[in-house]
């Protein structure tokens, strides 16, 4: 199974090798528990910096569709077929049409939410989460 | 010296074996590596296949090749005849190697000057594939999702073996040298230097696994053979360096180091016939997918 990137496209690297990931999931090109190659093999083999592979594999592992063992490499996870029709941005937006909704439906502005908001990103970033 | 051998049947094993390294390094080998140069040469021109010959142009680029291949045929040459020269001294001379070892040295100087047009030949490949990545940075890329494993390349046993006989050669070494505290400079520049070796078959190892192809236009079926011809040359080279230095050790033990040109020379010959050897059969010119240096056909 080969994944492909364009560097000239405008959905970022990083975006490209997540998206193709979960497709070959999804293909079932590469199942629960196949080996997938080091960050260092895939960024050498496609020509990109180890950190731009590193960032994908994170967002990869935060949506459970790879996980890593330590020094015997990363993985598929058991659950990636059903994970990859999760989708975060999605769940995120919804969730936040829901809460600015509210917000608005008692009276608040938009500058009240924004700044709540960025409180509470602020919050939460101090507080180590 | 052993008393049982007589110097005629010493001399007449190292005239063999001197000749052998004569004809395999400075003959067999240059002969198949120009061969082979000439074949791709030949069937894969400049016109056809110009990302084959990186540089100003792929015609001045392939004259050069050309004219490299005669300076080095030429060189080889002369360098097997200045061997047969020294032969012949040392036939006329009545040459008797040292009891005590240490004529081993002429073997190894004169490997040098044979091996100098292999090791010209790898650097400048290593030059010409830099130019390639240099000039190749396509927007479209893709990459294997599948790990590349060492023991997809090589046998566990093999590779266990060449651990096992360093493991014996050390044990062997440390056992010779005696108390540790007695050791001078030489005991610990052995293990440096063998130690160091190792090491650097390793780092080629992983750098071949995970590092960049060294020739970017390469198939992924041609990267794949190059990656296993390379692995198992360098654990043979291991191997080899361990027996090589156990029986020259074994050879001081058992006083025995009036073999030690013989042995140098044999050992010297199996490294090209394992090294280069191994390339050759790994990776049969005939069989490489040579599409991927045709030139770009015109957008129409």
């Amino acid at each position: 199974m080969q994944i492909m990137i364009d560097i000239d496209s405008e959905v970022p690297v990083f975006s490209q090798l997540v998206n193709g990931i979960k497709g070959a999931v999804e293909a079932g090109a590469i199942a629960p528990g196949d080996a997938l190659p080091s960050i260092r093999q895939l960024a050498n083999d496609l020509d990109l910096n180890n950190k731009t592979v590193a960032k994908a594999y994170k967002l990869l592992e935060r949506d459970s569709i790879i996980q890593t063992k330590g020094y015997r490499g990363t993985f598929v996870h058991p659950d990636a077929p059903k994970n990859v029709g999760i989708d975060i941005n999605a769940w995120i937006s919804t969730k936040l049409t829901d809460v600015v909704g509210v917000c608005r439906d008692r009276g608040a502005t938009d500058s009240e939410i924004r700044l709540a908001f960025n409180a509470a990103m602020q919050s939460v970033q101090q507080s180590g989460g | 010296m052993p008393a049982d051998i007589s110097m005629t049947v010493i001399l007449s094993i190292f005239y063999l074996v001197f000749l052998g390294q004569i004809y395999v390094i400075s003959i067999h080998y240059p002969n198949k590596t120009m061969n082979r140069i000439r074949y791709v040469h030949d069937n894969y021109p400049p016109g056809e296949y110009p990302k084959l010959y990186p540089g100003k142009t792929p015609e001045a680029a392939s004259k050069s090749v050309l004219f490299r291949l005669k300076v080095i045929t030429a060189y080889c040459r002369v360098v097997a005849v200045l061997g047969i020269g020294v032969l012949a001294y040392m036939l006329g001379s009545g040459y008797q190697p040292a009891a005590e070892g240490g004529d081993e040295v002429f073997v190894m100087l004169y490997f040098f000057l044979q091996a100098a047009p292999f090791i010209y030949l790898a650097i400048h490949e290593f030059q010409q594939f830099k130019i390639m990545q240099d000039g190749h940075k396509p927007a479209v890329r893709t990459a294997d999702l599948r790990p590349r494993h060492l023991f997809d390349f090589i046998q566990p046993s093999a590779f266990l073996a060449t651990v096992l006989m360093f493991v014996v050669w050390l044990s062997f070494y440390i056992w010779q040298a005696g108390d540790i505290a007695s050791w001078g400079w030489e005991q610990y520049a052995t293990l440096l230097f063998i130690g160091g070796a190792n090491v650097g078959y390793g780092v080629v190892i992983a750098q071949h696994l995970q590092g960049k192809k060294t020739d970017p236009l390469q198939s992924r079926e041609d990267q794949m053979r190059s990656i296993g011809v390379m692995i198992n040359v360098m654990v043979i080279s291991s191997f080899m360096i361990s027996l090589f230095m156990l029986l020259t050790q074994m050879a001081d033990e058992f006083a025995f180091e009036v073999f030690d040109p013989v042995l140098t020379s044999f050992y010297l010959q199996l490294c090209l016939i394992m090294g280069v050897g191994q390339t050759f059969r790994g990776v049969k010119v005939e069989e490489v997918d040579f599409e991927v240096y045709r030139a770009d056909q015109p957008i129409a």
